[in-house]
């Protein structure tokens, strides 16, 4: 079709539905000062004048000159535009394109123009071609382009035959690329033609044009476009157009392939397969070749995969391959290649069955743990997890045990993990049936596997095993019990532990932590030291020693009874396991018990024992104020009768969280046996107190950095020092009011609602947040201060700058949050979200004096948290800013 | 006779690349010691938020190298530069590294032969075309989620990497985090019953924005950062990579918090219903759903053709409701009912899931496998495809219907062209 032809076929369209009033808006009618009509009004408007009469009160807002008084007319417009769009309103549709087309005219401002277009690109039809077909000589090229766009989503073939004309016209490269990638965008193969004239002269000249051309060709695909690739491809273009043109081709055969020409297809990848450029060429082909010829490509594939010369990156891409050809004659195929291949491509093999998942490839997998190769048995026993079931599941265990014999850690692993994971029926009926008759090593892996697979029906069994005359077999057997028994169970693990009082020191030790672990598993605190307790009777000292052990690390008010008995036992072997277990309890409870010890016990091992104990279960977290401990550390320190633990205490007193005890410790410094531990402690101290106590932990770490003689210590406070330099301008000190919560609403309308603290109320009630992190002050846990969902809090800081400064204030929240500064909302994030420290970041300038700063932080659900800090514009620390939870008077 | 002799195990790596694949993963130690030859060579392209964070932490890995960076933004770029070289300052003092390029057009770091994998961390308008030429240039690739900006771009993304053999990591990082793997291994492993009901807990729709116009500041091409997005005139907060603002929440360049987290959550979601590859067939917008049980408001609702409801809106986080229980995770939160559900063991013959052994590193040990990531190109496609499929709906305020199988959405032109975008010239999308 001629251009003239073209257009007045246009025009009788045009003509036909709109009179063409095209460039005509700006004479048009007076434009009344522009006026919201409500959107539900719009679309049901019956005729195409009320479409024009809405368009001509909006188009001085969508073409404003202030961008904040587009917003409401565009987005009333975009409205309308997705209301009429919708199936059933084809008219309206078509009215509301036709009247926004006859608005496009040179004299519309740039911004509405635009505008309108962006909405004909989602929304025009047939009728609007004239329209854009003219735009695309537009003297604008923003518009120009827009019209391209537009027409390449138009679905009217009319669409197509403008793009073409255009091309034709044209003599600009840049706008010729553009065009060409409408045309490939449409799949346009009458453009085909147009482009290959343009091209077919300079097709030996790698122009940008022609590299647009060949990409269309690819995305238009089809016979013609693979027959001028084809030639471009054979004639010899050049070296720099190779890729392309290969793109093109491969996906040229991908549209054969869907189509069902697949001796199209065929041609191509074998034409690309022999390329000798980049890899990725080849390495596409060889896949279209799997998927052409299906089974008849396991050839090629294992050809590849058998051939040395081959990359290491094309083998591997073969087998990957050999996952999409399905069938058990694939399979077959390529386990009767195992005997043959060379050891690298039977391990690729192998995985390759293993991916597969086809049992049938099982015996030659099996054939395979006889390979000379570790490798090769490795991947084997890998395989055997997805292909096996209960029939090999005594092969993996003996595999395993023959391979820790030898120390085959790859082996090791492999056929343990096959064993962990195969699947079906009867694998932990096989385990168990094989226990009775294996050797100890073998034994030992199926209760490994046993353990592993969660097999609870084992622990009658295991706990016959845990009489096994191999230690290694008992220990193992205790260990799976430790994760199996119920503690129903318990009783029968302490009779266990108490035949096992003479036993090896591993083994016992495994038994009492079996037995820890299923007296810890009732659910009943009390019931738990029931069974050891029941064990209790005329017990040699051995069976009691390793009892009161156990008793001490399951606890509970019982068993510190017994234990607290047997401290006064005449037996020393009882006595001394008592007072041991005593310095291993678990819980603050015999702090006096321990300090009596330490102050009063006759014998000197048990004295140290108990004060290394004490020192142990003054540092557990507790309510205790830090003034107490730091004198109970005090109190051990003058107890210690060695240096050893002094220095525990001195370590302990590094762990308290306030600023007395850097003095505590700093009155050591001077002792030579105790320097080295007492500088450490500070830095840990320093540390600890350093986010809320900035400068005095600045300044001890200053001293120890000035006077220490350990390389690692100073570098500890150094970087101490820089963290607390990091810290800086990170807000701790916060006053929050609220929570507020409205009934049936949620955290959006929560959101939006301006609560009291908001509307600078009076009688709003302040109170300090306390910091929920200790080691992130900053960071505050609003569910533990203030609980429960769809509420929020407002938070209050202020901050002392002293001269009118611009800022970054970074804020992070969970959920949604607003942030005022001096009043003024200066940020907010309206969404539900995880809380990752200081996320959001805004810039702000501070005035002179203090500051205030106030967030609302709303909670939807789940965490709810949030953090702030003031920095530098550049994200560095600020200088010179101070911080309070209020302004001083 | 078996005998222990064996290869090394670096020779046989290089010989193998599947090689004591387990039967999907790679004996980590062996990479321990990879010397610089056999590193793969990295491009970071996009050097802010997102991708300053990998510059950071694949710099320290000894078993890539990082060989160029690319940024519109030259002060970023050149701050990248210069934390790399840091990094290897030893190597360029000895002369074993030629330094960092810094690149500001994505072509002239993607031409480099000697580049094997890059990382795309830029934004999301950007996604789609920069890492199809990754493709096309035979490079593996990471891809910062959400995938794409459209849903036709999300299936380009599909094509190119299996037109070229590539591996392709989507960086929908939670797949790879045990929390989030362990919720959908109790859930298809029917631990909850069957479930029903999916809520996802993340933030709405990216809409316009209408900013003035600011002088562009000296050093950063903006031209090039809009690339294949409409021309807007500069404004800082159109290109901020502010985690809650900038060009998260404009349409232009990202689909909002719905593609933005979505791509995280609704990834989870996927994953945990088994519904890689596919997705829901009916997404009804807030204005037409039925009111949500807990809010009294209509919500997002998406359906899938066994009936099963997910439901948009609520705490950050996914909670799978089934019929004998629930299971709730977000990055800090693990809970489930009956409370005895989150520790319970999982046996041999439950559903137990690809266990990443991190993402940044499943990547790279695939890329010596050739085998596919954790998350896929076609599963980054398939989760991002749901949260525009609910952007769609919820912008268009209508129901819509969509075809996994064709990837169609069916009755609705004018909602099926928002599948995709026309792109400003020169840039188009490589199908």
């Amino acid at each position: 079709m001629n251009r003239r032809l073209f257009t007045c076929v246009l025009l009788g369209l045009a003509v036909g539905a709109t009179g063409c009033r095209f460039g005509g808006a700006a004479g048009g009618p007076a434009t009344p000062k522009h006026v919201v009509t409500p959107i539900p009004s719009a679309p049901l408007t019956p005729s195409r004048a009320a479409y024009e009469a809405w368009l001509d009160e909006l188009l001085p807002g969508l073409g404003a000159a202030d961008v904040a008084e587009r917003e409401r007319p565009q987005q009333d417009l975009e409205h309308l535009c997705f209301l009429v769009g919708q199936p059933g309103m084809e008219e309206q549709r078509r009215w509301l394109c036709e009247a926004m087309g006859a608005r496009l005219g040179a004299g519309v401002p740039l911004p509405a123009r635009i505008w309108l277009l962006r909405q004909l690109e989602r929304l025009s039809g047939e009728e609007s071609v004239v329209v854009l077909d003219c735009l695309l000589r537009d003297e604008e090229p923003q518009v120009r382009d827009l019209a391209r766009r537009c027409l390449q989503a138009n679905p009217s073939p009319l669409a197509g035959e403008a793009l073409r004309i255009a091309f034709d016209e044209t003599e600009d490269p840049d706008w010729r690329i553009a065009l060409a990638n409408s045309f490939g965008a449409r799949r346009d193969e009458k453009a085909i033609p147009p482009m290959i004239a343009l091209v077919y002269r300079d097709r030996y000249e790698p122009t940008p044009v022609a590299a647009a051309v060949v990409m269309a060709l690819g995305d238009i695909a089809g016979p013609e476009s693979q027959h001028w690739l084809s030639y471009f491809w054979l004639g010899g273009a050049p070296d720099v157009l190779r890729p392309a043109i290969a793109d093109a081709l491969l996906r040229c055969a991908e549209l054969d392939l869907a189509e069902g020409h697949e001796r199209s297809a065929l041609a191509t990848y074998e034409l690309l397969i022999g390329y000798t450029g980049p890899e990725h060429v080849r390495l596409g082909a060889l896949r279209g070749l799997a998927r052409t010829k299906g089974h008849e490509a396991l050839p090629t594939l294992l050809s590849y995969i058998l051939d040395d010369k081959a990359s290491d990156t094309m083998r591997a891409w073969a087998a990957t391959l050999t996952h999409d050809i399905p069938g058990f004659a694939t399979t077959a195929t390529l386990a009767a290649k195992l005997p043959e291949a060379p050891d690298a491509a039977r391990v690729l093999l192998l995985n390759a069955l293993a991916e597969r998942g086809d049992a049938s490839a099982l015996p030659a997998v099996l054939s395979e743990l006889n390979a000379e190769h570790s490798d090769v048995r490795a991947a084997a026993l890998t395989a055997l997890g997805p292909l096996g079931g209960a029939d090999v599941a005594l092969t993996l265990a003996q595999a395993a045990a023959r391979a820790a014999e030898h120390g085959d850690a790859a082996e090791h692993d492999a056929a343990r993990r096959s064993l962990a994971t195969l699947r079906g029926d009867g694998v932990d009926e096989a385990l168990r049936a094989a226990l009775d008759s294996a050797t100890a090593a073998v034994r030992l892996e199926l209760i490994v596997a046993l353990r592993e697979r969660n097999c609870a029906a084992a622990v009658p069994a295991l706990i016959a095993q845990a009489r096994h005359a191999s230690p290694a077999v008992r220990a193992s057997a205790f260990e799976a019990l430790g994760a199996l028994a119920p503690p129903e169970a318990a009783a029968n693990l302490v009779a266990l532990l108490v035949e096992a009082a003479d036993d090896e020191e591993e083994v016992r030790q495994t038994a009492e932590d079996a037995v820890v672990a299923v007296c810890g598993r009732d659910p009943d605190e009390a019931r738990r030291s029931a069974p050891l307790l029941s064990a209790w009777t005329e017990t040699p000292p051995a069976v009691a020693a390793s009892l009161l052990r156990a008793l001490g690390r399951v606890g509970g008010p019982a068993a510190l009874e017994r234990v607290r008995a047997a401290c006064r036992s005449t037996e020393p072997q009882m006595a001394d396991a008592a007072v041991r277990a005593l310095a291993e309890w678990s819980s603050a409870d015999v702090l006096d018990d321990l300090l009596d010890l330490a102050q009063h016990a006759d014998d000197a091992t048990q004295r140290t024992l108990a004060l290394r104990g004490y020192v142990r279960l003054v540092g557990l977290p507790s309510e205790r104020p830090p003034a107490q401990t730091i004198e109970m550390y005090q109190t051990a320190m003058k107890l210690a009768e060695q240096p050893e633990e002094r220095r525990l205490a001195l370590a302990g007193l590094g762990a308290v969280r306030h600023p007395d005890v850097l003095g505590v410790i700093e009155g050591h410094l001077a002792d030579a046996e105790l320097r080295g531990e007492a500088e450490a402690a500070v830095v840990s101290a320093a540390t600890l107190i350093g986010p809320r106590h900035r400068d005095v932990a600045r300044t001890a770490l200053q001293r120890i950095i000035e006077t220490t003689t350990t390389d690692a210590t100073r570098r500890r406070a150094e970087k101490a020092l820089a963290d607390l330099r990091r810290y800086e301008g990170r807000l701790t000190d916060w006053l929050v009011a609220g929570p507020y919560e409205e009934p049936g609403r949620d955290w959006s309308w929560l959101l939006d609602h301006a609560f009291p603290p908001e509307r600078g109320t009076p009688d709003v009630q302040w109170r300090p947040l306390d910091p929920t992190s200790l080691n992130k002050p900053w960071t505050f846990d609003l569910r533990k201060a203030c609980g429960g969902e769809q509420r929020c809090v407002y938070a209050r800081s202020a901050v002392w700058s002293p001269e009118p400064r611009e800022v970054r204030l970074e804020v992070g929240s969970d959920d949604a949050v607003q942030v005022w500064l001096n009043g003024r909302l200066v940020h907010a994030a309206r969404e539900t979200r995880a809380h990752t420290p200081f996320q959001d970041r805004v810039r702000v300038t501070l005035d002179a004096g203090w500051n205030t700063v106030m967030l609302k932080v709303v909670q939807a659900g789940g965490e709810w948290a949030f953090s702030c800090a003031v920095r530098a514009p550049d994200g560095e620390p600020p200088d010179g800013l101070r911080f309070a939870a209020t302004p001083p008077p | 006779m078996v005998t222990h002799t064996r290869l090394s195990r670096r020779q046989f790596l290089k010989r193998s690349a599947a090689v004591a694949a387990a039967p999907y993963v790679l004996s980590s130690f062996a990479w321990g010691r990879t010397p610089p030859s056999e590193r793969i060579t990295l491009g970071i392209i996009g050097v802010g938020n997102m991708g300053g964070g990998h510059l950071d932490t694949l710099k320290d890995r000894r078993d890539v190298q990082i060989i160029a960076v690319c940024d519109v933004d030259r002060a970023k770029r050149e701050k990248a530069r210069e934390k790399v070289e840091d990094a290897y300052e030893e190597e360029l003092t000895r002369g074993t590294f030629r330094g960092v390029f810094a690149y500001e057009n994505y072509e002239h770091l993607l031409a480099r032969r000697d580049i094997d994998a890059v990382v795309i961390a830029v934004p999301d308008h950007w996604h789609a075309i920069i890492a199809i030429a990754a493709c096309r240039a035979g490079k593996d690739v990471y891809c910062e989620k959400p995938l794409s900006l459209t849903i036709r771009e999300a299936d380009a993304l599909v094509a190119a990497a299996r037109r070229f053999g590539r591996v392709f990591q989507t960086g929908s990082q939670q797949r790879s985090e045990g929390k989030f793997r362990r919720a959908c291994e109790l859930v298809r492993s029917g631990r909850v019953g069957r479930v029903h009901t999916v809520r996802v807990g993340v933030g709405g729709p990216s809409s316009e924005a209408y900013l003035p116009e600011q002088p562009i500041p000296d050093g950063f091409n903006w031209d090039l950062w809009l690339g294949p997005a409409p021309w807007q005139p500069y404004n800082a907060e159109r290109c901020s990579g502010s985690y809650s603002g900038g060009w998260r929440l404009i349409r232009d360049y990202s689909g909002g918090m719905m593609t933005d987290w979505g791509a995280h959550h609704f990834d989870i979601a996927q994953w945990g219903l088994g519904m890689d590859g596919s997705g829901p067939v009916e997404i009804i917008p807030p204005n037409l759903a039925p009111p949500d049980e807990t809010t009294g408001k209509g919500v997002l609702t998406y359906r899938y053709a066994d009936g099963t409801r997910m439901i948009h809106g609520g705490a950050n986080g996914i909670r799978f409701i089934g019929t004998e229980g629930w299971v709730e995770v977000n990055r800090e939160h693990f809970a489930t009912e009956p409370v005895s559900l989150a520790k319970a063991p999982l046996g041999p013959n439950d559903v137990h899931l690809y266990e990443s052994p991190g993402h940044h590193e499943d990547w790279l040990r695939c890329i010596r496998t050739r085998r596919r990531p954790i998350c896929d190109v076609a599963i980054g496609a398939s989760s991002v495809t749901v949260c525009h499929l609910g952007n769609i709906a919820w912008w268009l305020g209508r129901t819509i219907h969509w075809d996994p199988e064709k990837r169609e959405i069916t009755d609705d032109e004018a909602a099926a062209r928002w599948l995709d975008r026309p792109r400003r010239a020169p840039w188009r999308l490589h199908q």
